[in-house]
């Protein structure tokens, strides 16, 4: 298994990579960590006729934390991401889900831009980003502009970039004081791909019991946003969150790997153990 | 031309410079280009965690990773563990604890083993299962690669004093 040939491009500032880009006529690749880029090329799913990597631009893998937003540059590595003592500080989300992505080896090189742009929907970045809010800065020769997130994915490996922009930096907002959040996933094996995965966010109300929202990955061809509204962490819970799902009408896929159905009751059981997690911090259940 | 590159890189210690086609993996080229067919690739697509170098001191997949990515870097190999020919702490461990039987995914186990004892001298059991868990292996069922680590470990933490004083004085 040997890529097929191309040519290899690693300038060093973002303007030229998108010229190199424009000039490659839809038929060039951004590589950004390469770690799931050149697992297709060495399997020719991926025959690019031009690599632009990304690996000499400067200040690409920036992570800035500011008053309102954190900035992420595209080129941070989930490592750089989950070792970030400030990040997890702001966003503590990012490391919980982060330490589920592959192996060690692999989380040194594979990025969060990389990540996002590939846009599998059983991939952590693109489940975490839609459940926090926030928007992508995409570059091309003629200047730049954001992308709500929530207009990002539009399906398996589809996105709102077109073949000529490059993901350069994400934002994402603060989240309001109080707010917890919890993450599950399940796979066959640590580091394997997911089957399905939750995140889901607790905003705690003014004498209102407060606030669950959730995003699923692996249930769809794009991470799903689910409004769990107020749930009490009781033996009611099961049936309510398979309601929520029920009228959600799920599309997971159907494989070798695990049956619609059964990503479907996977999903239940990962919000469930969310949600318990969430109003009882100390009962954790789920696997 | 941008289908062939011209790129000079330390591999083990030493230097090399050569011309090689922007689709050549390091792993191809360590093996085929170097002759150092320690390297094993296994899937070739990044999940078996078996073709495993470090570059500038950071684990890597060679089957990941294109040569000309490594243009200006340092390389290590599983060469590098004994350069004299003399099998390194771990590699006695491995060999004491019968941590392999084919062998093919070997390199793989000592390398990722190497950069985490590197970078945490005393792993914990977990951090260790976690690495392991980074490799396949078709053959021994793990445990003797654990205890083989964990053996490693306890030998390299033992000797840490040492090593720090030797540091100190250098």
């Amino acid at each position: 298994m040997r890529p097929a040939k191309f040519e290899y491009f690693a300038p060093d500032s973002l303007e030229q990579a998108a010229a190199l880009l424009a000039d490659a006529n839809g038929m060039g690749s951004i590589m950004a960590g390469g770690q799931s880029l050149m697992a297709a090329m060495n399997l020719r799913l991926a025959r690019p006729s031009r690599v632009i990597d990304l690996r000499k631009v400067p200040a690409m893998g920036n992570i800035e934390v500011g008053p309102d937003t954190v900035r992420i540059g595209a080129m941070a590595t989930h490592a750089s991401i989950i070792a970030s003592d400030r990040l997890r500080e702001a966003i503590p989300l990012l490391a919980m889900a982060g330490r589920h992505i592959a192996h060690s080896t692999i989380r040194e090189h594979g990025t969060m831009g990389g990540s996002l742009a590939l846009a599998d929907p059983a991939s952590e970045w693109p489940t975490v980003v839609t459940l926090l809010g926030g928007r992508l800065r995409a570059v091309n020769v003629r200047g730049d502009r954001w992308i709500d997130i929530r207009d990002f994915f539009h399906s398996f490996y589809t996105t709102e970039l077109a073949t000529d922009e490059i993901l350069a930096e994400i934002d994402i907002p603060l989240p309001k004081r109080g707010v917890r959040f919890a993450f599950q996933e399940f796979s066959r094996q640590r580091g394997a791909f997911a089957i399905a995965m939750a995140a889901v966010s607790f905003t705690p109300g003014d004498g209102s019991p407060g606030k669950l929202d959730a995003v699923l990955g692996g249930c769809g061809p794009r991470p799903v946003r689910l409004e769990l509204g107020t749930l009490q962490a009781d033996a009611s819970l099961d049936q309510h969150v398979a309601e929520i799902l029920d009228r959600a009408s799920l599309t997971p896929t159907n494989d070798v790997h695990a049956s619609a159905e059964d990503r479907r009751t996977i999903a239940s059981s990962l919000l469930v153990g969310c949600v318990t997690e969430l109003l009882h911090p100390t009962s954790q259940r789920g696997h | 031309m941008a289908t062939e590159c011209s790129i000079r890189l330390r591999v083990n210690g030493v230097e090399y410079g050569r011309t090689v086609e922007a689709r050549r993996r390091l792993g191809d080229f360590v093996r085929e280009d170097l002759g150092l067919t320690g390297t094993h690739l296994a899937c070739e697509h990044g999940v078996c965690g078996v073709c495993m170098v470090m570059i500038d001191g950071t684990p890597s997949l060679s089957c990941l990773t294109f040569a000309v990515q490594a243009d200006g870097c340092s390389v290590e190999t599983v060469e590098s563990l004994s350069p004299d020919g003399t099998l390194d702490v771990l590699q006695t461990a491995f060999w004491d604890k019968h941590a392999f039987q084919c062998g093919y995914c070997t390199p793989g186990f000592l390398m990722s083993l190497t950069a985490l004892f590197r970078r945490t001298p005393n792993a914990s059991d977990e951090e260790i299962k976690e690495v392991i868990d980074g490799v396949v292996c078709r053959c021994t069922g793990y445990l003797p690669i654990f205890e083989a680590a964990v053996s490693a470990r306890d030998q390299l933490a033992a000797r840490e004093p040492e090593m720090v004083r030797r540091a100190a004085s250098a």
